[in-house]
Formats: structure tokens, C-alpha cells, sequence
């Protein structure tokens, strides 16, 4: 009998909740739309056309403005402090210290090794615009991870796509396709069947798979709030059920873990995008092919 | 655009992006970012890292040249400790010898002491005997003579006969040899 008084308190207090939240007698509820693609698309602030399709309009929304103001954020945020740095880390110094150091010898030393100190700006400058822009879906104002909208995403892996190509070239001058194409020890009659394959996976698969699985995290993450939120919403204000609004009171409730479980992931992909970045580098950079 | 190149119109949702500006924004901001942290950012991370590494290793060597400074010193100690125990040993060496030299002469030397006194000790006895041995000559002429003359009574009263007989026998107790002791 006593194990039940817990749960029974809680739902007889969300029962109260609801009770008291629950819409006027008589209200005719609104009809229910659930989250979809609309919850992505944004109204246009300003619009500016180059052609005839809508895919030339340069269009400020609020992704946009969001992605911006991250970088400004970022760059003021890490260049005075960088230009104040000391032996013994101060408080400030201390945090952003950590970020830096987690990806230079969490990420790049331990996955490029050997000459890993000039990517280390680059998989830093990925990791801190990702992670913010992706925390940007759980931060009040924003409420929307950037990379929810696929177009920046394509532009961020086009950087990194850029940038292990790069290394590469840099590495062993044009011979870096060769190297990247034919990995050494494959016999020579092997080379029509590995260069097609290898080409598909070094340039096409990796900034494809990067894209998808950052845009689809964020995406879907974004989605499972949203159905918490709106639904839960919906069913407090709307509905005409008591069973209903109880309902609603413990979706509003569940979604707090979801945001929670969502800073986490928006984290995890962060990481993981920087960490595939580093690894893309340290396979253009490799000399033990 | 997409419907000239595809026989069917495929919706992509939301993998299609809005329009090519979203992709050139990101990669826009993306690689202002790279270039904010290559150019401002990271070389400032780098040198405090260097330095650090540098002043911890420079700690390192300081105290290794400490540790070699201390182990020197230790040494020195430890040879000053082992000269002064050398050269402590070798007074007391010394010493002995010293005080073997001293004791020996002062043997000697009392050895030539006692010896002179010996000898001087003897002269003397020897010069006391003559004096005494001349002194009883004297007297037992005279005592002789006395006796005699008691015993032999007035027959002897002849002065130059009695003159004679003693001078005699004074010779035959200078003749004799003087008696030891």
C-alpha cells in the first residue's frame, strides 16, 4: 500500500493541474495541426532575387540570422580571450581552454597524430560552430538548431569537404588522388574495380553521410520536441477531455527530458562531425596507405 | 531546372535546400570561422602552449641541475669528511710517534742521569774512604804504639828503636791492600 502513495500523489496532483488548466466550458476547441515541415520554414525577413527560380533568391530568415550571429558570437567570444592568454588559466581562460584542449588533444592529436597542430584551428572552428548552432534548438530566443535546415548544413560539410581535400594536396601535392584512390598494397588488376569504389567513398559518400546524419539528428530532434510541446500543448488548452489535459500536463513534463536528451545529442553530433572531420584529414594526411 | 534533368519530379522535402545561398552562408560563415581561429585564434593558443610546455620542462631541467648541484655538494662533503678523518688519523700517527720519541728520550736521558750519579756517588765514596783510610793510618800508628808500649812497658821506651819497629809496620799496612767496604 505504501509504495502506491508516490504515484498516486503524482497523478492526483497532474489530475488537480489539469483540472485547473483545463479550457471553458463550452470552448470549441481549434483543430489540431501537428508538427510537420512548416515548423521549418521560416518567415522572410528580406528577399532578394536573382533569377526566375525561387532556388536564386537570397532570402534572410531566421536560420540565417541564427548562423551569423553564431559566427560573431564565436569570434568575440574566443579572440580577446585568446589574446589574454596566461600560464596559469583564470577563470575564463580556464573554460575556453577546455573546449580548445578537448578538441585538440580529444580530437585531432589523438585521430591525426603526427603534425595534427595545423588542423587543429579548423576542427576547432567546426566544433564550436556546430555544437552552438545545434544547442541554438534548445536555447531560449532561438528555439531552432540550424542545422535542421540542410542548406547549412551543405555549406559546413562543403568547408570540411574542402578542407580534407586540402590537407591532402597539401600533403602529396596532386599525388594525393592517387594515394587516396589506389591505397597502397592493392595489385595493379585490382586498380578498375578500388579507384571507382574508393573515389565514391573519399568524395562523394563522406560529405553525403556527414550532411545527412548532422540534418537528420537536428531535424528529428527538433521534430520530437516540437510533437511534445504542440501536442501537449494542444491537449492542455484545447481539449475538452480532463483525461485529455492530464495527458497534456505530462507530455509539457516529458519534453523537459527531451530537451535534455536533445542538448545531449546536440552535443554527441557535434563531436562526432568533428571527429569523422579529423579522421577524413588524418586519411588524406596518411602516408601509411 | 531539376524536372529538365529528372524524367519525374521527386520532392525532396526537407533534404532539398531552400535556395543555394542557405548552402554558400554556411559555407561562408564556416570558413570565415576556419580563418578567424588559423589567423587570430589558434597561433596565441599555440604559443601559451608552447610556453607552458617550455616553462614546465625548463622546471624540470632546473631541478635536475639542482639535483646535480646537491649530488656535487654531497660529494664534496663527503671527500672533506673523509680528508679530515685521514688527516685526523694521521696527527694521532704522528702523535704516537711523537710520544714514542719523547718517552724514549726522556729513558735515555734518565738513564744517563742515573748513571752520572752513580758514578759521581761512587768518587765521592772512594774520596771519603781515602781521607778516612789516611786519618786511621794516623791513629792506629798511634794507637798501635800505645798498645804496645802498654803491653811491652818500659823496654820500649827507647825512642829510636820504637821509631823504627813502627815505621816498620806501617809499611807492611801500606803494603797491604786497602780494605774494601
Amino acid at each position: 500500500m505504501k509504495r502506491l502513495v508516490v504515484p498516486v500523489g503524482i497523478v492526483g496532483v497532474l489530475v488537480a493541474i489539469g483540472w485547473l488548466l483545463r479550457p471553458p466550458a463550452g470552448h470549441v476547441p481549434v483543430e489540431y495541426e501537428s508538427p510537420g515541415m512548416h515548423d521549418f520554414e521560416f518567415h522572410d525577413l528580406a528577399v532578394i532575387h536573382f533569377g526566375n527560380s525561387s532556388a536564386f533568391d537570397f532570402v534572410i530568415n531566421k536560420p540565417m540570422l541564427q548562423l551569423i550571429i553564431s559566427g560573431i558570437l564565436i569570434l568575440a567570444f574566443f579572440i580577446p580571450i585568446s589574446r589574454k592568454l596566461t600560464i596559469i588559466p583564470k577563470k575564463w581562460q580556464f573554460c575556453v581552454e577546455y573546449i580548445y584542449d578537448f578538441v585538440r588533444s580529444g580530437i585531432a592529436r589523438t585521430s591525426i597524430g603526427h603534425n595534427y597542430e595545423k588542423h587543429v584551428p579548423f576542427l576547432v572552428s567546426i566544433f564550436v560552430l556546430v555544437l552552438m548552432n545545434n544547442w541554438f534548438g534548445e536555447f531560449f530566443y532561438f528555439m531552432f538548431p540550424t542545422f535542421a535546415n540542410i542548406g547549412y548544413t551543405m555549406g559546413v560539410v562543403l568547408v570540411v569537404w574542402i578542407a580534407y581535400i586540402g590537407a591532402g594536396i597539401g600533403e602529396h601535392g596532386l599525388k594525393y588522388f592517387m594515394v587516396q584512390l589506389l591505397p597502397g598494397g592493392v595489385p595493379l588488376w585490382l586498380a578498375p574495380l578500388v579507384m571507382p569504389l574508393e573515389f565514391m567513398s573519399a568524395f562523394i559518400t563522406r560529405p553525403l553521410t556527414l550532411t545527412i546524419r548532422l540534418f537528420g539528428n537536428m531535424f528529428a530532434g527538433h521534430l520530437g520536441v516540437l510533437v511534445f510541446v504542440v501536442g501537449g500543448g494542444w491537449l492542455v488548452s484545447e481539449s475538452t477531455s480532463l483525461l485529455y489535459n492530464v495527458a497534456g500536463f505530462g507530455s509539457f513534463a516529458l519534453s523537459l527530458l527531451i530537451i535534455a536528451i536533445e542538448l545531449f545529442i546536440g552535443f554527441m553530433q557535434a563531436y562526432l562531425f568533428t571527429l569523422l572531420s579529423a579522421n577524413y584529414i588524418a586519411s588524406s594526411v596518411s602516408h601509411g596507405h | 531546372m531539376l524536372s529538365a534533368l529528372c524524367p519525374l519530379e521527386i520532392n525532396l522535402g526537407p533534404l532539398a535546400p531552400h535556395n543555394i545561398f542557405e548552402v554558400a552562408i554556411g559555407l561562408v560563415t564556416a570558413g570565415l570561422i576556419w580563418f578567424g581561429f588559423a589567423k587570430f585564434i589558434s597561433p596565441n593558443f599555440e604559443k601559451m602552449y608552447q610556453e607552458r610546455a617550455r616553462q614546465i620542462e625548463g622546471g624540470i631541467e632546473l631541478a635536475e641541475k639542482a639535483q646535480v648541484e646537491a649530488d656535487a655538494l654531497r660529494e664534496q662533503y663527503a671527500e672533506q669528511l673523509a680528508s679530515a678523518g685521514g688527516e685526523a688519523n694521521a696527527i694521532r700517527d704522528q702523535a704516537k710517534v711523537q710520544a714514542a720519541t719523547i718517552i724514549e728520550q726522556a729513558r735515555e736521558q734518565a738513564t744517563r742521569e742515573s748513571t752520572r750519579m752513580v758514578e759521581q756517588a761512587k768518587a765521592q765514596i772512594e774520596t771519603e774512604r781515602e781521607v778516612v783510610s789516611s786519618q786511621l793510618r794516623g791513629e792506629v800508628g798511634t794507637l798501635a804504639t800505645t798498645l804496645a808500649s802498654k803491653i811491652v812497658g818500659e823496654s820500649l821506651e827507647d825512642d829510636a828503636r820504637a821509631k823504627r819497629a813502627v815505621d816498620r809496620f806501617l809499611e807492611q799496612l801500606a803494603a797491604q791492600p786497602a780494605m774494601k767496604g
